[in-house]
């Protein structure tokens, strides 16, 4: 019973810090409006789950702070992909950055008319673009179809396969993914020769998209040297590429590929 | 087959700087790839030092500025828009009302001429100098070593040849501080420049930069029309496009370094970025150096100034070494 009572008094005590961390945790993970609210009301109500079964486990290995941080991450990463499915940003988005991944998630996943997503976005700070300069993004993004599947009626699919257009257009497909598949593999074996931390500098970065300085923070480092060891890294691994065959132009052209 | 999740407090560990040696390569060598375990990792590390900011900028009490790893000093007095004002009141005040107006428009006319508007930011060493200028009083450099910083400074002689676009990008670079220490009035710091820049970029001419040389201690508004004419040569000489380059790069490092918030909201530095990058075709190393001062732009009035410094000296280095 004082476990309980303990508990709870965690859980008021650190109450702002939770609703701080459970709110930043849904932006970041593209979770807006009723849907960012329900989520924090969502993470509180998971933490008190099992007579605060979460807050028992913490066995001192770290912080309170960063260790109910990191729960309440975990939770937001499952709750958007229960909520969302698999949604991506299309690649298009991903390379034109922010806003244009959160435009193309308020309207084309969640449906949000252009005025709606754009007010949205302006608020929260995420842009200060017009709704006539969001509509400009928005055109330049590709029509997504839906996440899940759709029945598709069986003729068309037919007359697609025998198609001899759209045989060539499946034989470059394959070609460009054996393509892909080939430099997927080598990049795996360049990340390879490097350290593990430098492995998660560089994934972080490039993949994650953190700044320098978050990356600093997470892998308790000196800031200021990342500056020259991030371009160093990626040199280091552009020339194992490079002299696996793999150019610049090659894998532009390979990112250019619209998506499925 | 799912990924082995890593237990969340281990995580925690890790973001906590509790582990250590053997531990944490091996933990680091599971997140390098596993991709959940990683976006969490990440979002969370990015999530805790917002947090760490808004507390010590609420312990500070300060409202504006944004998040730094070290705290900055007192904000500025912000202007919205640049102006003629810092170098009028450079001027002394017996100056004739004519004159002062003959000189500005001297001023604008040179100006235009020298930059022309072929697509390119229409923006001076002067008129840089004059936004860095509207931060405060005082120049944002070592007065007694006034070219310390410049890169090529501690290696010269074994630089590029002069008419390099090198060269070019550390003669604009020069300019904004003469600018600067002219405005400032300056005699030291303005004698030291003009020399140093008449040696280094025109040595068989340079006739401009050697009259600011002899008449350092002249009032700003006598000067400021030579200072028009030197630029007006260097940009002959040289690699007009990389010292525009140069002298806006080096405007920003030294607006950064005050925190310069109003130096940023010019649109120029959207052009002058993309006017750079224009020229990186070839030159792999200046074109992520000019993405990644993009990408640490001040924001909605938010910056990371140390991380933007430090863009903006590799942007420097990338185009003048």
């Amino acid at each position: 019973m004082s476990d309980r009572l303990n508990a709870e008094a965690v859980f008021i005590e650190h109450l702002a810090v939770i609703e701080r961390a459970a709110a930043k945790a849904g932006r970041r993970y593209n979770l807006w409006g009723d849907d960012a609210e329900d989520f924090v009301a969502w993470v509180k109500m998971k933490l008190l789950e099992d007579d605060y079964a979460v807050f028992h486990k913490f066995r001192g290995e770290s912080n309170w702070k960063t260790y109910i941080t990191t729960v309440i991450v975990r939770h937001a990463s499952s709750y958007s992909r229960e909520r969302q499915g698999r949604w991506r940003p299309s690649a298009e988005a991903a390379r034109r950055g922010p806003p244009a991944p959160e435009l193309e998630m308020l309207v084309r996943h969640y449906g949000y008319p252009l005025s709606q997503a754009g007010e949205k976005l302006r608020t929260s700070g995420a842009t200060t673009l017009s709704d006539t300069e969001l509509a400009r993004l928005l055109q330049a993004l590709p029509e997504r179809g839906p996440m899940r599947p759709v029945r598709v009626p069986a003729e068309p699919v037919l007359e697609a396969a025998q198609a001899p257009s759209r045989a060539d257009a499946r034989l470059a497909r394959a070609e460009s993914d054996a393509w892909r598949g080939e430099l997927t593999a080598t990049l795996h074996r360049a990340l390879e020769r490097l350290t593990p931390d430098e492995r998660v500098i560089v994934r972080l970065y490039y993949g994650e998209e953190l700044t320098v300085a978050d990356i600093a923070r997470a892998l308790d480092i000196e800031q200021k040297p990342l500056y020259r060891r991030i371009p160093r890294l990626r040199d280091a691994l552009r020339g194992y590429l490079e002299e696996q065959g793999i150019s610049a132009g090659k894998v532009r052209s390979l990112l250019t590929r619209e998506d499925p | 087959m799912k990924e082995p999740r890593l237990d969340d407090e281990r995580l925690s560990a890790l973001l906590a700087g509790r582990l250590e040696g053997p531990e944490r390569d091996e933990l680091l060598a599971h997140l390098s790839t596993a991709d959940e375990d990683l976006e969490v990792f990440a979002h969370t590390a990015a999530i805790l030092r917002e947090m760490e900011e808004e507390d010590a900028r609420e312990d500070r009490g300060v409202r504006e500025e944004g998040p730094g790893t070290k705290a900055p000093p007192p904000p500025p007095p912000e202007t919205l828009v640049p102006s003629m004002s810092r170098s009028t009141r450079g001027w002394p005040r017996k100056t004739p009302r004519w004159a002062v107006l003959s000189a500005v428009a001297g001023l604008v006319v040179l100006g235009w001429l020298v930059w022309p508007r072929s697509g390119a930011p229409d923006v001076t060493p002067l008129r840089l100098a004059m936004d860095v200028g509207d931060a405060g009083p005082g120049l944002p450099f070592d007065a007694s070593r006034p070219s310390q910083g410049i890169p090529g400074e501690s290696t010269r002689g074994e630089g590029a040849s002069d008419a390099s676009p090198e060269s070019a990008a550390r003669a604009g670079a020069f300019l904004v501080r003469l600018a600067l220490a002219v405005q400032e009035r300056d005699s030291a710091a303005t004698a030291t420049l003009a020399l140093q820049a008449q040696q280094r970029f025109d040595p068989q001419g340079g006739r401009a930069l050697q009259d600011i040389h002899a008449r350092a201690g002249d009032p700003t508004a006598e000067l400021q029309p030579l200072l028009e004419q030197a630029t007006e040569r260097l940009e002959d000489r040289l690699d007009a496009d990389y010292l525009r380059v140069g002298a806006w790069t080096e405007a920003a490092r030294l607006a950064a370094r005050q925190r310069n918030a109003a130096f940023f909201r010019s649109p120029d530095g959207e052009s002058m970025l993309g006017f750079a990058e224009g020229l990186t075709e070839d030159d792999g190393r200046a074109r992520e150096a000019v993405a990644a001062v993009r990408r640490q732009l001040p924001r909605d009035g938010r910056a990371d100034w140390v991380a933007l410094e430090t863009e903006l000296d590799a942007m420097l280095d990338a185009f003048a070494s």
